[in-house]
């Protein structure tokens, strides 16, 4: 029979453990899979014959209530994971009946220091049996045995005598189920308490469809109606929803937010109405986590929280994470639009106004499941799952514990053993040297093209390049072949021993070229799958190192992790020699794993042949898997600082140079801010990068002030928006937009905004403090109230553009009008070409040298700048 | 067979060029090859060091480079020529201290001395200008140095170098400015004097460089351009060098040092400046057996520890070129009349 591994736990059969994969057939019919073929065991380094370790372990368990039984000990040779040893190492195997007497006899083998270092004595049971079986999570696997009957499963049972890993890839036979609830306070001026206030409503959707719908709403009211199950109370709704998802057996629940909201108000709702709540496949409990990001496990089931996957995600980010804001951005549609204060109104209305509400409710649902089905949320995961060997439900947290896993299964293949990782005494961080990042020629860079190349996987590169691997990392004196980094550190040649982990990497990468060479000529679903695939074995690949230099992992050694980093040191400053001397170019910034070069012209054409060029050139003369690629051209480049820069991006797609204004480390939207900074940081930028105009970018920031001071400037230009997420008598400090709403409640409590409404405000002038002076802008328009343009040129405007500008030395009182003559000058630092000298002066004090300081720098820490005529620049050219 | 062809005219001065041994190897009369043979002294080896690389741009930052460079040189020499155990500032103690820094203002006989560790002022009697790196030697009393001398590293006394061969020296070489007959006048006159090599200071143009090219043949002109730092050769003419200015030209094994502007308190202190560029490290490193320099403009020969300084004027005014003969090291003035 072929089965997909979906989840797995396991239960005690008296003294015989009994792993329990629940699975999906080829139709997509849950079954479960009993094994009781495997013991839990770990292994012990220790000085003692077996005879006398059996002698030892006869006393202390004694000590352990109850008493752990211990099936049996046995000899085996396996090599140490930490260092290099040629040889493989003596250990003892201590295999036990009970999964949970593991840890207990560890830690007392520990604590009475009985054993010199145990290995694999922390790994769940039910990974244990993965790993031993070679099953990785979301894998098919062929079994063998025969269909039983017992009351400890809900599905069809098969106790399996053998099962087998089969290579088969098809698209995951998954059944989706959204969910979404909503709720009323009994007090409208209290936001909604679980324990207090009701459910009301619970929408679902389905993929593929429950019984013939898409999607249900359970109400908790009876109205007629053909779109909604409805229910006379809370407690009917809720046995009622309880019984769909039985009914429906969806693999994975899915919820926006459902995680921090929805399940912990089932829940909590369930327990109030006496309620049964058995969603899970088994007779195990739901359990929540807390946390930052907080968890249900439903076993037997995967949750999965779109909002808590977009909020981790690492490659977008948004602005907000509402799901009206998600929903739009990335589904081009939009939540009904009901206001959070008329849900009440609504629910207690009339038929219309509760059906209006019913849709409003469905909305909800429908919209999370098309972010996990149309935008293949869960994609990544799968692979991530199907790679690693984590089960499904585990891979939403860190990279650390799908390396951890996907190295478990590595270690067994080769004979090593990993180690235990003592959670009360882990290494403290020592202190990792990180990335060179090269000191940036701050300010525009407009008269040529900027090219960026980049390393392709640097530190994985490296790690492969030199066998950088915590096993090939010598300890003591070896006389064979091997490489010394520039840290110091030696590791033996991969001729000698090649390392685990490059040896992880070199097949990671080669399984991403083979995804991405089969994407080419792949189509739809498979495209998709094959595309998460090759994203996932890069997110693996670039965090293998990290795993080195952390000191919580396993295998945390300084020596390796400050070996690569130090190798990508050397490696950049190489490549930036590299590229001066033959090309005759100047490198104005670098970081980590690229440099951003001057190029010889501001023509696209020949720059791009250049950035060709030079990658070729530079690929070439490293050694290795080392490989630099060019990247893209910036037409012009603004740096601020380290990890902070824009540029007029051009890339060359098809036939034709398409253009964007890429952005690192600066934002042109924030919460926080009104609209009018957005729009003029957005302009700045485009004219500092699109027509080089320091000036003019000047001219526009003063006349923006201008016009605040003259109070030229909408109101609606200088609105912030902020949300009352809670009764605003529960804020703890003072807040501007809360102020208002209590200022507005008492001026008339049926508009006064309340909880889950937006408030906009401005700030008026007056003599209070500043957030007892927000007002509401039609206030401000019928009163005719004047605005603090001072806060909005002071606070808002000026703290972003001033980060701007000020890499070309532009400052505050420039802007304001009344700054020193040099400050033009200083603006175009970096172009403005001096014919003359006439002294030195320190950019930050403004002190002048008659020449530089030896040491280079002020006296005040600032650096120097050439001076001639009230100019300040940084490049002098003789005449 | 080889080696002895070459032995025989080696003795007699003459060195054989491969086409010439080949015909010589082949059995070919020395009559039939005569043409392929050349005098040893008509073979210069010239070595030019150019002492200024001045980029398109000169940055805050190479200036910053610039004058640590030229405090380290300094220092290295000044150690080298007085044995003294030197201090830095900010580890000045009580007693005698020699100090190495540089002139960071001036003000009567105040100066600031600057190390790389801190600044410190000190009276002193000797001239110094700004910028110079000197050595000091004093008594630190706990709050000042007193009775302060300033140390110049200086050259030692040598005797003169010599070597084969002439050469020609004539500075003030201003043709832009000069008539044409001028030009004409003294390329005539050069291409005629037993001097293959000429080494000029002035302003060089497209006529003369014509004018040269057509009059000069078998010679050779080092011309340093007085308005520009860098070297650089627009001419194409294998045989007009253009280095940079200043620089040093070693022509068979005598150095010869090239500046526009030099005086002997330059070579007494190791280091000069130029009008033009500011702060490069100008530090003369090794010692030269010639000096040649444009300014002022007075046709003069003078000898300063077996080194011999020469100015010949300039084309314009008072105009004496100086045929020097490096195996006497005779230095010898030639009026010329336009």
């Amino acid at each position: 029979m072929k089965v997909m591994v979906l989840d797995a736990d396991y239960f005690m059969n008296g003294k015989v453990p009994v792993v329990r994969l629940f699975c999906k057939t080829e139709d997509g019919s849950t079954v479960c899979i009993y094994m009781d073929d495997m013991y839990p065991y770990f292994y012990i380094k220790t000085k003692f014959s077996i005879e006398e370790m059996t002698g030892i372990l006869e006393k202390i368990t004694t000590k352990i209530q109850p008493k752990p039984s211990i099936k049996s000990l046995s000899e085996e040779y396996r090599f140490l994971p930490l260092g290099f040893h040629a040889e493989k190492t003596k250990l003892i195997k201590i295999t036990l009946y009970d999964p949970q007497d593991v840890a207990k006899l560890r830690d007392i083998l520990l604590s009475e220091g009985i054993v010199e270092s145990v290995y694999e004595a922390d790994i769940m049971y039910k990974y244990r049996f993965m790993v031993d079986h070679n099953i990785h999570g979301m894998q098919w696997i062929d079994v063998e045995g025969e269909k039983t009957w017992t009351s400890t499963s809900k599905f069809p049972v098969y106790r399996g005598k053998k099962i087998e890993p089969l290579d088969m890839h098809v698209q995951e036979p998954l059944k989706y189920m959204a969910f979404d609830i909503e709720c009323v306070s009994l007090d409208e001026r209290r936001a909604p308490d679980s324990k207090k206030d009701r459910i009301i409503m619970i929408s679902a959707a389905f993929e593929p469809s429950f019984k013939g719908r898409k999607n249900l709403v359970f109400v908790a009211k009876k109205i007629l109606s053909d779109s909604v199950e409805s229910f006379s109370s809370e407690k009917e709704m809720l046995e009622g929803f309880v019984n769909a998802v039985k009914s429906y057996d969806p693999d994975v629940l899915i919820g926006y937010n459902l995680n921090d909201f929805d399940m912990p108000w089932i829940l909590d709702r369930c327990e109030k109405n006496d309620v049964r709540c058995d969603i899970q496949r088994s007779e195990k409990r739901i359990i929540r986590k807390k946390g930052v990001f907080p968890e249900t496990i439903v076993p037997g089931r995967v949750v999965v929280d779109p909002f808590q996957i977009l909020k981790r995600d690492p490659w977008q980010k948004f602005v907000r994470y509402d799901l009206n804001t998600i929903a739009k951005t990335l589904l081009n549609d939009k939540k009904d639009d009901v206001e959070y204060k008329e849900i009440s109104k609504l629910w207690n209305g009339s038929r219309e106004d509760v059906l209006r509400l019913v849709e409003y409710a469905r909305k909800d649902s429908v919209l999370a499941l098309r972010l996990v089905i149309e935008k293949g949320l869960l994609d990544k995961f799968i692979e991530v799952s199907k790679i690693s060997g984590l089960l499904l439900q585990d891979v939403f947290g860190g990279q650390t514990k799908r390396i951890e896993t996907m190295m478990l299964y590595e270690f067994k293949k080769h004979d090593f053993v990993m180690p235990f990782i003592n959670k009360k005494f882990s290494a403290a961080n020592q202190n990792l040297k990180g990335a060179t990042v090269l000191e940036p020629e701050k300010g525009l860079h407009a008269e040529k093209c900027t090219i960026v190349l980049d390393f392709k996987s640097l530190y994985p590169s490296i790690m492969r390049t030199f066998n950088i691997s915590p096993d090939t990392l010598l300890l003591k004196d070896f006389d064979g072949p091997h490489n010394v980094s520039p840290s110091g550190a030696k590791f033996v040649t991969a001729d000698v021993r090649n390392g685990i982990l490059p040896q992880m990497l070199a097949k990671l990468i080669t399984a991403r070229d083979e995804a991405k060479k089969e994407m080419k000529s792949a189509e739809g679903d498979k495209k998709r799958m094959l595309n998460a695939r090759q994203l996932a074995l890069k997110d693996l690949s670039n965090s293998m190192y990290g795993f080195t230099g952390y000191s919580k992992a396993r295998l945390y050694m300084i020596d390796v992790a400050s070996s690569i980093t130090a190798y990508g040191r050397e490696n950049i400053d190489k490549t930036a020699k590299l590229i001066k001397e033959k090309y005759n170019v100047n490198v104005i910034y670098g970081d980590t794993d690229s440099v951003f070069i001057e190029a010889h012209s501001s023509d696209l054409d020949e720059t791009r042949k250049l950035g060709e060029e030079i990658a070729k050139y530079v690929s070439g003369n490293l050694p290795g898997y080392l490989e630099l690629q060019f990247e893209k051209i910036y037409k012009t480049f603004l740096i601020l600082t380290k990890k902070r820069y824009a540029g007029w991006r051009y890339d060359y797609i098809g036939d034709k140079w398409v253009e964007k204004i890429d952005m690192k480390g600066i934002e042109t939207v924030r919460r926080d801010w009104c609209p009018l900074v957005s729009e003029v940081m957005r302009e700045v930028l485009d004219i500092l990068l699109k027509e080089g105009d320091v000036k003019k970018s000047i001219t526009l920031v003063k006349g923006v002030i201008q016009k605040l001071k003259k109070n030229e400037v909408s109101l609606e230009k200088l609105t912030v928006v902020k949300g009352i997420t809670r009764n605003v008598n529960d804020y703890k400090g003072v807040q501007a937009h809360v102020e208002l709403a209590k200022k507005m409640h008492t001026r008339d409590p049926s508009t006064a905004p309340g909880i889950g409404d937006r408030v906009g405000f401005v700030i008026v002038k007056g003599s209070q403090m500043l957030s007892k002076r927000s007002e509401d802008p039609k206030y401000v328009s019928q009163n005719n109230l004047e605005i603090d343009a001072d806060y909005y040129i002071q606070s808002q405007l000026l703290p972003p553009i001033e980060r701007i500008l000020g890499s070309m030395n532009v400052d505050r009182s420039e802007l304001m009008g009344s700054g020193r003559q040099t400050s033009l000058a200083f603006a175009s630092k970096g172009n403005i070409v001096l014919t003359k000298i006439e002294n030195f002066v320190c950019t930050k004090c403004g002190k002048k040298f008659r020449r530089v300081p030896l040491r280079g720098a002020c006296d005040c820490g600032g650096t120097i700048s050439m001076a001639n005529n009230g100019s300040v620049g940084d490049k002098y050219k003789s005449n | 067979m080889e080696a002895a062809i070459i032995e025989e005219f080696f003795k007699k001065g003459k060195l054989l060029t491969p086409e010439a041994l080949g015909l010589l190897e082949n059995g070919y009369e020395y009559r039939y090859t005569k043409e392929l043979i050349v005098k040893q002294d008509s073979l210069e080896k010239t070595k030019i060091t150019n002492m200024v690389e001045v980029g398109e741009y000169v940055t805050t930052n190479d200036i910053i480079a610039q004058i640590n460079k030229k405090y380290e040189k300094m220092k290295a020499i000044i150690s080298s020529r007085l044995s003294k155990n030197f201090v830095s500032i900010n580890n000045l103690q009580k007693g005698d201290v020699f100090l190495i820094g540089v002139v960071k203002e001036i003000n009567g006989n105040k100066i600031e001395l600057e190390d790389p560790t801190g600044v410190l002022i000190i009276n002193i009697e000797s001239r110094v200008e700004l910028d110079d790196v000197i050595a000091i030697s004093g008594f630190f009393d706990g709050f000042q140095v007193i009775k302060a001398v300033v140390l110049f590293p200086d050259v030692p006394i040598r005797t003169p170098k010599k070597t084969q061969g002439k050469i020609c020296i004539a500075t003030g070489l201003d043709f832009k400015d000069a008539p044409e007959t001028y030009t004409e006048k003294f390329f005539d006159w050069f291409s005629q004097s037993e001097a293959k090599t000429l080494i000029a200071i002035g302003k060089l143009d497209e006529t003369a460089v014509k004018i040269y090219e057509r009059t000069c043949k078998d010679k050779k002109m080092i011309f340093i351009r007085q308005e520009y730092p860098n070297k650089g050769n627009e001419t194409g003419n294998a045989n007009i060098l253009i280095p940079s200015n200043p620089c040093t030209i070693d022509i068979n094994g005598i150095k010869i040092l090239a500046a526009s502007d030099f005086t002997l308190d330059n070579l007494r202190k190791r280091q000069f400046k130029h009008p033009k560029i500011p702060c490069q490290p100008l530090v003369i490193e090794e010692v030269p057996d010639i000096v040649v320099y444009n300014t002022p403009y007075e046709p003069q020969i003078t000898n300063y520890k077996s080194i011999t300084f020469v100015n010949t004027g300039s084309i314009l005014a008072n105009f004496k070129p100086v045929i020097i003969d490096l195996s006497t090291r005779e230095a010898e003035q030639k009026t010329l009349v336009f």
